[in-house]
């Protein structure tokens, strides 16, 4: 859905609700009447369609929540930095167009006609200068418009960048090492120790990972690294590992020097008669650029499943 | 028309504004971009009578009525053209739009050209009313328009009318318009709530 700008003048009213309905002209579902009945009234009419632009009020002394139509945000709380209504999708921050604005929803840049004061382009203005707005969907409905500014139009935030310099590193969940193996063909034993450990770790699965982003002379620098890794066996038990080492046929029955874990009871009875293991790597990230820095945390995780049963003494004769 | 009794209190409320520097009361009527208030010598009968600088402060009135009121007019033609050709550079709202209304113009258009919506036939104003005029800088003038859009037509792609069951074929509009420096005059806001025209 698109949104209709709200009219700095007539969103005073209090009970201004746009209406979504799909925009300027959608037939068939902004077939808004100029006045319903006696309870609603339309604020901005396009005298052209005959479609209301602009929401309509509760009469006086009544409260309709929820009717009349609904607001809500033009783009979902959720969604990056950079966002587009007229594609209704994430776009880069930057590009061959300049960087994005949420707020003129498309890219700015300066004007490559490079206008001088007295033109039109400048709104009547000797100072600043002039920037083109081209949408995400480029120019082929000749949408792109200039606009003249005081300053240069503010970049990308540095909080949102590194969002984007985040996602460029594609952290993955680690490749669990695990003896005994997880599996159906490998069975460990009560009372015998299990090794854990990340397997090959790389840039991706353990770190350090290094992502830049950069928009609008702004560049952000991320870099991810694992801070430890948590194992939950199965059996009520969690262990915090860093890397762990990797177990070796020379190492034989001897426990894990740095992370480790003993059953004592056998997996028989849980799901699939196996332990459910997962590893999980909690991940510091932390970002600077732009005069700002900044540190988040991810967690990714990595499941195998671990049969444990156990020997019994057979006593014959 | 013009000489009427509402338009000789407009002036004499002009005139207070003049000297009091308040926002100006009711109706210069211009029913053509010719047809603007001319000198009033006629005697209002109003306390606010005017001074013997009268005549200055009504002809700069009038002088601001009748670019105001021209503005609207070729504001209504060049959103017809906006809206008519997508070819038309939307930089060209600029010339009959600012501010607020400059933003609102450029995403109608806008979208309207994402739809593939195009608009046939022009608006006609059949009535010009200004409602209020304040001279200091920025000058500024408030107008009432009745827009008459009969002969205009909205089509889709394959030409079918998108137009609203029940369309007003004409509805009233208040504009306001502003003269600032280095860009003349230019509308700065519409407002349309589907108003009957009066009369």
């Amino acid at each position: 859905m698109r949104w209709l700008i709200l009219r700095a003048a007539t969103a005073a009213a209090a009970a201004v609700m746009v209406l979504a309905a799909g925009g300027l002209f959608s037939p068939a579902t902004a077939a808004v009447p100029v006045t319903t009945g006696a309870s609603t009234t339309c604020l901005q009419l396009d005298i052209r369609t005959g479609y209301c632009r602009l929401g309509a009020e509760a009469p006086e002394g009544t409260s309709q929540p929820g009717s009349a139509g609904t607001t809500s945000p033009r783009r979902p709380a959720s969604a990056a930095a950079c966002y587009s209504d007229w594609s209704n999708k994430v776009v880069p921050c930057s590009g061959s167009l300049g960087s994005w604005s949420n707020s003129r929803d498309c890219y700015v840049q300066p004007s490559a006609a490079n206008p001088l004061p007295g033109s039109l382009l400048f709104e009547g203005h000797t100072d600043g200068a002039v920037y083109s707005c081209v949408p995400d969907i480029g120019d082929q409905f000749q949408l792109s418009y200039s606009f003249w500014s005081a300053t240069p139009p503010a970049g990308p935030d540095p909080a949102q960048l590194a969002q984007e310099a985040i996602a460029t590193l594609g952290l993955q969940a680690i490749t669990v090492g695990i003896v005994p193996e997880a599996g159906a063909g490998s069975v460990g034993l009560v009372g015998m120790p299990v090794w854990m450990w990340v397997a090959d770790p790389t840039a991706t699965t353990f770190g350090p990972a290094t992502g830049t982003a950069a928009a609008g002379g702004v560049s952000v620098t991320a870099t991810a690294r694992v801070d430890h890794v948590s194992w939950s066996l199965g059996d009520g038990t969690t262990v915090t590992c860093g890397r762990g080492t990797p177990y070796t046929d020379a190492a034989g029955a001897s426990r894990s020097p740095d992370c480790g874990h003993v059953y004592s009871r056998t997996s028989v009875g849980q799901p699939g008669n196996a332990y459910p293991v997962t590893a999980t790597s909690h991940w510091t990230i932390t970002w600077a650029g732009g005069g700002q820095t900044g540190q988040e945390q991810m967690d990714l995780t990595s499941q195998v499943d671990v049969q444990i049963g156990e020997v019994q003494a057979v006593v014959t004769g | 028309m013009l000489r009427d009794p509402l338009l000789r209190r407009a002036r004499a409320s002009v005139l207070a504004v003049l000297v009091g520097s308040a926002a100006l009361g009711l109706g210069l009527t211009a029913c053509s971009s010719t047809d603007v208030p001319g000198p009033d010598t006629s005697d209002t009968g109003s306390p606010a009578a005017a001074p013997s600088s009268s005549s200055s402060a009504v002809a700069a009135t009038d002088e601001a009525v009748a670019a105001a009121t021209e503005t609207v007019r070729s504001y209504y033609a060049a959103t017809d053209e906006l809206l008519s050709d997508p070819q038309t550079p939307l930089d060209e709202a600029g010339r009959v739009a600012s501010g607020d209304e400059l933003d609102l113009l450029r995403r109608q258009v806008q979208e309207q050209r994402l739809k593939d919506l195009r608009q046939s036939g022009t608006v006609a104003l059949t009535s010009l009313t200004a409602t209020g005029a304040n001279l200091q800088a920025p000058a500024k003038v408030t107008v009432d328009a009745c827009v008459d859009v009969s002969s205009v037509d909205v089509v889709d792609a394959s030409g079918g009318s998108v137009l609203a069951a029940g369309r007003p074929s004409a509805s009233l509009v208040h504009l306001t318009v502003v003269e600032s420096e280095g860009l003349g005059w230019t509308v700065t806001q519409t407002t349309a709530r589907g108003e009957p025209c009066a009369g």
